[in-house]
């Protein structure tokens, strides 16, 4: 008897264990899933302004300006078919060009996406998933070799 | 020629290894087990120096070396280069596995049924991931016409840090292959003895001391090399070192549990089954490129549903058997909940729990995809909040549980030993909450546990100073307190951490922290293989004196059209000034990042302690 308490003590306070790491998990999952965006589902579907999302495609030629001092930057987001304006402050990573991938984060405000985080790869050669599902979606996406 | 041989002693070593999974059982052993399996080891070995001798000589009708080196790359790199892309990494985890599997047979001394299943266990993991290397990313692929040259290797991963993360990394993830065989062996034979536990002990010790390393080392890099001062980044990479990482600790507790008590039994036994299987999720995630990060060079799907296979082989077999024969594994002796025993399995379950979280936040994304259109991103917030309040009590437990008795204990004699930590631990916590403009709740009571855990630690060899201290004791006394610094150089860095960005020309300066961070002049040089453009910068402390003058640097690799940062850091005791330079705008400015670091060597070092502690507990006792 005295061992079927001390195993139920055991089970009860692993379930307890694994119950309030759910609980606290779930409650996460809410609040930090960042969403992902090509430039055409931002036009089609509404968006929370709210809400932290990643967008992502190629930085569209002739569109990247900074202001005076270098630090806020605007340049368009494009899957081929549409394009968002992107600002952003702070430091451009050092693989960042027109024509190249890339994927944000931050919220969208009105029309404009407003990034505190940018990614961009650090080899020429490489993709981001989301960029070629990205383009994928909107059609432009050309098989390379 | 040579890649032609590379390619066939593969093979061979392959079929070889297939045949040892079944001549174990055969009835007339003609030949030891441990020839067979040098015999493997030194194929695989013959295969991964062809490959060397590929890289060293530039040899660019391979394939592979095409793609990931160049002859203007210094000799060093060209070496390492030979792991550092997937078909090359995979190579060198053959050969390890080949190593360990050898080693085991060369060096055991279990009873010759146990030791058979074991050795066809190994030799089956090494058929799945020869036949992986052979079938899905062979290295020594050739192409025609030979190129003049190559494509070079990503500048990233041309540093010292990352050379050698990558074996130690494959030391400890495919040790834990031995946990699956042992696992397997015990559930087959209806048996896990005394001596099975100390002998898994000795190759999860080292196995989980190289992880340990391995994830330090690769954090390390990243911190110098990534060029944001970050230490971990919760990228899903990571996060596939850390999963095994945890579940391996938790079965070296379970095994010493094991080993002194002879209970715990079925649960150490899953343990071993899972770590293994979490280093083959490791694998899958870094291998399949379903997941956006740096390490996914490698993207094939044929590979991903390669490993994705071998895993559900591995855990549908062996939970198989689990199942079915798990019962016969009885425990010989019961346990009051308040003793070492109980402790351990306390710490056992916040581990698994851990690991858990760790294990949803990374593979759901991935779930998400496959069963929607959306894509989401599981960020480190989520990690933060989730992860930090689980593992916090670990601390305390790590205090307390070494000083426990086995089988039951008496709260009175334990409050007695505790005392000392607490006044210890208050006192910290305390002091931190009063810490002048930079008070932080947080702070304190992370940095209250770290101290508790390593006063408590510290304490225990005080009362043992009379009788002599086992070295094994010695080993859990050293990792413990590791974990200790590792948790207090975390905290600091994250919550005093200054980072400042701004644009500066020439004789500008920034302020951070007690320092004030001047550029002197720029220049632009060029090297062999890469151009690069840095920055001279001054540093002083508040008084005005000069502490140090640190050259960052950005690098432009033309073969690969790359740029990379090398950050240049002034290393004081504990703490890093860290300087980053960025972009120049129109106007002959640069964008500079500088970033005071608190601590931060405190993480590296308790990585170093936590490692060599179980290395150190690996030593025999004199008897």
């Amino acid at each position: 008897m005295k061992q079927k308490h001390q195993r139920l003590t055991f089970i009860l306070l692993g379930l307890l264990c694994l119950g309030s790491a759910v609980g606290i998990i779930l409650n996460n999952f809410q609040d930090n899933l960042v969403f992902f965006y090509s430039p055409t589902e931002l036009k089609e579907k509404a968006i929370d302004y709210n809400k932290l999302i990643r967008i992502g495609g190629l930085v569209e030629e002739g569109t990247a300006k900074q202001s005076e001092d270098g630090q806020k930057h605007e340049f368009n987001i494009t899957d081929l078919t549409n394009s968002v304006k992107v600002k952003y402050t702070g430091i451009l990573p050092p693989m960042f060009r027109e024509g190249q991938g890339m994927v944000a984060t931050g919220n969208l405000e009105g029309d404009v996406f407003i990034a505190n985080n940018l990614l961009t790869k650090h080899d020429e050669n490489y993709m981001p998933p989301e960029v070629a599902k990205s383009l994928k979606k909107s059609g432009q996406w050309r098989e390379e070799e | 020629m040579i890649p032609a041989i590379g390619s066939f002693v593969l093979i061979i070593a392959l079929g070889i290894s297939f045949v040892q999974i079944f001549t174990p059982f055969c009835k007339n052993k003609e030949i030891d087990a441990k020839y067979i399996s040098l015999s493997v080891f030194l194929l695989v070995a013959a295969s991964f120096g062809c490959l060397l001798y590929s890289y060293v000589t530039s040899d660019f009708s391979v394939m592979n070396v095409y793609k990931n080196s160049h002859t203007h790359k210094p000799l060093i790199y060209k070496i390492t280069g030979t792991w550092g892309n997937h078909e090359g990494s995979m190579l060198l985890l053959c050969l390890i596995l080949a190593a360990y599997s050898f080693f085991f047979a060369l060096l055991n001394k279990l009873e010759t049924k146990m030791k058979d299943i074991i050795i066809s266990v190994q030799s089956a993991v090494n058929v799945g991931f020869l036949a992986f290397i052979y079938f899905t990313s062979n290295p020594f692929e050739r192409i025609l016409p030979k190129p003049q040259n190559g494509v070079g290797l990503n500048p990233l991963l041309q540093d010292i840090g990352l050379a050698m993360h990558p074996p130690v990394l494959y030391l400890g993830y495919i040790g834990f292959s031995l946990g699956l065989s042992y696992s397997v062996a015990a559930l087959i034979s209806g048996k896990a003895d005394r001596g099975w536990a100390t002998s898994l002990k000795k190759w999860t010790l080292f196995s989980w001391s190289c992880l340990t390393l391995g994830i330090g080392l690769g954090s390390w890099w990243a911190y110098r090399e990534l060029g944001w001062g970050g230490f971990w980044f919760w990228d899903p990479v990571e996060n596939a070192s850390l999963m095994p990482w945890l579940v391996a600790t938790a079965l070296l507790h379970s095994l010493i549990v094991h080993e002194k008590r002879e209970s715990l039994k079925v649960w150490t036994v899953l343990l071993g089954i899972f770590t293994f299987a979490l280093s083959l999720v490791g694998i899958f995630l870094v291998r399949s490129g379903v997941l956006t990060s740096v390490h996914s060079f490698a993207s094939d799907p044929q590979r991903g549903t390669y490993i994705l296979i071998f895993l559900g082989l591995v855990v549908g077999i062996s939970l198989t058997l689990f199942a079915m024969k798990a019962h016969k594994l009885k425990p010989k002796n019961k346990f009051a909940p308040f003793s070492k025993e109980g402790g351990i399995l306390i710490n056992n379950l916040i581990l698994v729990v851990l690991c858990l979280t760790v294990f949803l936040g990374t593979i759901y994304p991935i779930i998400v995809e496959v069963f929607s259109e959306n894509s989401v991103a599981v960020g480190a917030p989520y990690f933060n909040s989730v992860f930090n309040p689980i593992a916090l009590p670990l601390l305390i437990l790590a205090g307390i549980v070494p000083i426990l008795k086995w089988k039951k204990d008496d709260a009175q004699k334990v409050k007695a030993k505790l005392l000392v930590p607490l006044i210890c631990a208050l006192f910290i916590f305390g002091l931190v909450l009063f810490v002048p403009d930079k008070q932080s709740f947080i702070a304190a009571i992370s940095l209250g546990f770290s101290t508790w855990l390593i006063s408590s630690m510290l304490y225990s060899l005080y009362e043992r100073r009379k009788s002599s201290i086992p070295i094994p004791f010695w080993g859990m006394v050293i990792s413990h307190i590791g974990l200790g610094v590792l948790a207090a150089g975390i905290t600091v860095v994250s919550i005093w951490g200054q980072e400042q960005e701004k644009i500066l020309h020439a004789n500008e300066s920034i302020k951070i922290a007690h320092y004030d961070v001047k550029l002197v002049d720029m220049y632009i040089a060029a090297e062999d293989d890469y151009m690069m453009r840095f920055g001279n910068f001054e540093v002083t402390d508040y008084t005005g004196r000069r502490v140090a003058s640190l050259q960052p640097e950005v690098r432009y690799y033309p073969v690969q059209g790359s740029n990379t940062t090398e950050s240049d850091i002034y290393y004081s005791l504990l703490s890093n000034l860290y300087i980053a330079m960025g972009d120049s705008n129109d106007k002959g400015g640069f964008v500079v990042r500088v970033y005071h670091k608190p601590w931060v060597n405190l993480i590296w070092l308790g990585c170093v302690l936590m490692a060599s502690g179980g290395f150190i507990a690996m030593i025999k006792r004199k008897k």
